[in-house]
């Protein structure tokens, strides 16, 4: 969401902290978002008259949308409406991370792994007579999204993903270069056949075509590189029209008041979608977004920690993603007094956790608090229940082995207690390093606001037992980065999500070369300096993740190489206490017997393309 | 000194205090503890960074020995081209919230609705609180003054916030509560989100479809109405209030007593003479109260869904874009200016003894 820049100074994967961090507001203000309910009366949606009968799936956005042009967008309230209107190679279906093929038909690999070749579908047209979808179509998305002034996401190309391309001397492309427009390796082999290279083998490719950023629209539509004039300029695509092949096209967006997409005639599949339209009323705040649904003007209800009652959740069933599925009721407001409605809860692909810069922290005062800190009672009581508790920071859905190996690797070697706060063990840890009632150690905390500021609150009246004595001070996430990048922060919450289903997305936040803040400045993952100490966790730590860096490629042998130093990193950082991980994140839907939804998966509400919804 | 002369000096008096208002605003911005392209590039790399900076005028590009460096521009420097900018009107864009959207648009689009809201809830206030505060004054000390002045005393006492969250249940309940749905009563409409202002983007509408036009217009005053209650009930409590005392102090004057002597009608009495001199004192409440157009309104369009300007003032600042910060605050400054301005000249007509002094 903050995230403006296209470069980044080290080579391999860097991260994304603006879609952390708008990650964490989703995740907080309203406690998880939720979706979904009958709209008894055929409603009343404000602001648009293009809402009309038929079957329109009403639902609530709750983040500001910010741009609908696909290279522009980092943010989720925008990528929920820009998943009905764009499509890319490969798709992650229903947000689930296995990752299927979209509009590709096939794709072949280099031994190597560094040349790729995909085949698209014939005949797939796009919105407003824009025409047919071809080879050369793909290399001019891709470009745009390397070099638009409007793209907010060229790294993932250049950096992430690594096609090979050439900096402004004419070098070798390397991550920090500036790039030489239209030097990319991409290339139209035929009609409908596109091909690729990569500078160094990556495994998560598929996983990262799959990502929005990557959705093909028509050759020459936008002016905003070099060889076109565009048909259109970037603020139409970006606010008013779509020019993708997704099932539905761009209806309205009125900013910050609704935004509404209708079916789209010529989608290659005859019978898709099942809706008429998809309309979102923005709504940012919780109190507002219960109203609203509660007095049936949403299909999807969202329903805001305050209102949430985890006595009325019942779960039916548990998938083997670990999305439940039940009932959520009887509500207690408005039209749907009294109703109960069908409920959906899947943990998502991303951590919410507590950092400490080590260099200014003592090493007692971080495993104090990791003794201290009792998940099972924030989750609870601050999260009502609502997030799962997080141990590692790799969310058990990629966790090498799955959930049950996360769970064996915790039970058996977590060093500060499950489920309980020691305060003895925290008390002794502290008073060996000199420190009792008279002489505490002053900790200052920089939370995220909401949510989480609750949570270290709670923290904080315990760790006075522990003779430290914290102040919490409640952060916006603009002054976090700020103070961050200074190496101002002692201790501060944040979170991550998933920019693809991998566990070296994750780890690389404890990759200790990218800790330091004094070298990366705000381009550090985490403002934690790591680098700056010497313990044999932190030598570990950055050995596994050579190995990590060393072993890229999607086969099976490297697989295996990764899997190990993933788990080797969260050990080091279970030792020296970097980040201790709270919650993974968790998202609810709600919705009435009138629709019917496939579940969505842990990639996050916000991929679930909508072609085979239906409502009565 | 004349009346206009008087009112001239006013006017003139303003562009030291916009051009003070603007310094502040500027130093808030540029010299505050957030640095603006920092809070725009957020968690990410230098080369976005400086890009940033320079499209923002904090840095400049230079070439040294074939390399491009970036340089800091003085804040001095800063402060002309910020001034500057404003005054000419160049506003600048969104960099956070809407992207490459310039301020005007972004503007063009949230003032209806804040407008709308901030209109009715001045017309609720006036067309209210200043009857029953006359009333009230000029019947003193009977169970109708009781009435009303508790009910003004109570109005004024109920914080926003908390009417505003009470109104928004009550109402979503209604159907459990009175036995009535208010989102179906008369026109169907919603409890919380923004009404549809269509016809106030295209009075057209009014000639070309006037049944849908009507119709929209009932569902906009409709839907606006519980939030423009809660956002004027204060002030249409202190008008009432200061309405009432206004009236009881021209009423007991003697100029009052020689025209009743004089036999002047009772109606002559209370529209020519008492209304005019009781309304002097209430000019500067109403004028104040506009400003409720603006910053008041956050809360309610919180609470009610309506995302107006103040809403987006709020996110502008909470999200870190400072660029529409400082744009927003200009547009405000400007307005609250033109409201005491338009105070000035509703007091040179309506006092005579403004500029009496010289005369």
């Amino acid at each position: 969401m903050l995230d403006k820049d296209n470069l980044s100074r080290r080579d391999f994967l860097k991260g994304t902290g603006g879609v952390a961090g708008a990650s964490v507001l989703a995740g907080c203000d309203g406690g998880g978002s939720g979706d979904s309910t009958p709209a008894e009366s055929t409603d009343t949606t404000s602001g648009s008259d293009g809402g009309d009968a038929g079957t329109t799936l009403n639902m609530i956005n709750t983040g500001t949308m910010t741009s609908l042009d696909p290279v522009a967008i980092s943010d989720t309230a925008s990528g929920i409406v820009a998943n009905q209107c764009y499509e890319g190679l490969m798709t992650y279906p229903n947000a689930n991370p296995e990752v299927e093929q979209n509009l590709a038909t096939g794709y072949e690999t280099s031994d190597d792994f560094l040349e790729y070749t995909f085949t698209l579908q014939e005949g797939v047209q796009y919105h407003n007579d824009m025409g047919e979808l071809t080879a050369s179509d793909v290399v001019y998305s891709w470009e745009r999204l390397a070099a638009s002034p409007a793209s907010e996401r060229a790294y993932f190309i250049l950096d992430s993903m690594g096609i090979e391309a050439q900096n402004q001397n004419g070098e070798a492309y390397a991550t920090g270069d500036e790039y030489q427009p239209g030097s990319m390796q991409v290339e139209a082999t035929g009609d409908y056949e596109v091909s690729f290279t990569l500078r160094r083998p990556f495994h998560a490719t598929m996983q990262m075509l799959a990502y929005g950023n990557f959705a093909i629209h028509p050759e020459g539509i936008v002016g905003d590189i070099e060889g076109y004039d565009g048909e259109v300029d970037q603020e139409t695509i970006a606010t008013s029209a779509s020019y993708g092949t997704g099932p539905f096209v761009l209806d309205f967006w009125e900013q910050g008041d609704s935004a509404q997409v209708t079916a789209f005639e010529d989608f290659r599949r005859d019978d898709q979608p099942k809706l008429d339209a998809i309309n979102w009323a923005i709504i940012e705040k919780p109190e507002p977004q219960y109203r609203y649904a509660t007095n049936g003007n949403a299909d999807l209800l969202k329903i805001p920690t305050q209102y949430y009652d985890p006595g009325k959740v019942s779960v039916e069933e548990t998938t083997e993603a670990g999305q439940e599925m039940g009932t959520y009721g009887p509500i207690s407001s408005g039209s749907l007094n009294g109703t109960t409605v069908n409920y959906l809860r899947t943990p998502e692909i991303g951590t919410y956790y507590i950092a400490f810069d080590v260099s200014n922290t003592e090493p007692a005062v971080r495993k104090a608090v990791a003794y201290m800190v009792n998940r099972e009672e924030i989750a609870n009581s601050t999260f009502k229940k609502r997030q799962p508790v997080a141990y590692h920071l790799t969310p058990p859905a990629i966790y090498p082995g799955g959930a049950e190996a996360y769970d064996q690797h915790v039970e058996e070697n977590y060093p500060y207690g499950l489920a309980e706060s020691q305060i003895e063990n925290a008390k002794q840890v502290m008073e060996e390093a000199g420190y009792g009632p008279d002489n505490q150690y002053e900790l200052t905390i920089n939370s995220y606001q909401g949510i989480f500021t609750e949570m270290v609150r709670g923290l904080r009246d315990k760790l006075s037992a522990a003779h430290i004595n914290a102040s919490v001070e409640p952060t916006d996430f603009a002054t976090i980065i700020e103070k961050g990048k200074k190496g101002n922060l002692q201790c501060y919450t944040l979170g991550w999500i998933a920019d693809w289903p991998a566990p070296d997305n994750f780890v690389q936040l404890m990759a200790p070369e990218y800790t330091d803040v004094a070298e990366l400045g705000q381009s550090a993952l985490t403002y934690t300096n790591w680098s700056e100490i010497d313990t044999d966790a932190k030598t570990q730590a950055q050995e596994a993740w050579d190995t990590i860096s060393n072993n890229l490629d999607p086969s099976d042998e490297a697989t295996q190489t990764r899997a190990e130093a993933y788990v080797q990193l969260e050990e080091a950082n279970w030792e020296d206490v970097v980040l201790i991980n709270i919650v993974h994140g968790a998202t609810e839907r709600f919705y009435g017997d009138n629709v019917s939804v496939e579940p969505f998966g842990g990639m996050g509400i916000s991929r679930q393309t909508h072609y085979t919804t239906t409502k009565e | 000194m004349s009346r206009w002369k008087y009112f001239l000096q006013r006017l003139v008096l303003t562009v030291p205090i916009l051009l003070l208002a603007m310094s502040i605003v500027f130093l808030i911005v540029r010299a505050g503890p957030l640095d603006p392209a920092r809070a725009i590039v957020g968690m990410g790399n230098p080369a976005g960074y400086h890009d940033v900076a320079v499209d923002l005028g904090i840095e400049r590009a230079v070439r040294v020995d074939g390399e491009v460096r970036y340089v800091d521009v003085p804040l001095w420097q800063q402060y002309v081209d910020f001034m500057a900018g404003l005054l000419t009107l160049d506003l600048g864009q969104s960099w956070v919230i809407y992207p490459e959207t310039s301020v005007y648009e972004v503007i063009a689009l949230r003032a209806p609705r804040t407008l709308w809201l901030g209109f009715w809830s001045v017309l609720i206030a006036l067309f209210v609180g200043i009857p029953l505060g006359f009333y009230a004054g000029l019947n003193p000390n009977t169970w109708g003054d009781y009435t009303a002045s508790f009910g003004g005393i109570v109005w004024r006492a109920m914080p926003n916030f908390w009417l505003a969250v009470i109104l928004v249940a009550v109402l979503s309940n209604s159907q459990q509560l009175f036995g009535f749905s208010w989102q179906q009563l008369v026109v169907p409409t919603n409890v919380v989100t923004a009404p549809n202002l269509g016809f106030l983007t295209d009075p057209g509408m009014f000639l070309s479809d006037p049944g849908r036009a009507f119709n929209q217009l009932l569902g906009a005053t409709k839907q606006i109405l519980p939030a423009a209650i809660v956002l004027g009930s204060s002030s249409m409590g202190n008008e009432m209030r200061i309405g009432r005392t206004a009236v009881l102090e021209t009423i007991n004057s003697n100029y009052v007593e020689t025209a009743r002597a004089k036999g002047v009608s009772a109606r002559s009495i209370v529209w020519k003479h008492v209304f005019r001199n009781a309304l002097i004192p209430l000019i500067p409440i109403i004028t104040a109260e506009a400003f409720l157009l603006i910053g008041g309104s956050v809360i309610v369009e919180y609470i009610f869904a309506i995302n107006g300007l103040g809403q987006l003032f709020f996110t502008a600042a909470t999200k870190g874009d400072l660029p529409l910060v400082g744009s927003l605050a200009f547009i405000f400054i400007l307005l609250t200016l033109s409201l005491n301005v338009l105070q000035d000249f509703l007091y040179t007509i309506i006092d005579p003894r403004v500029g009496y002094e010289e005369n």
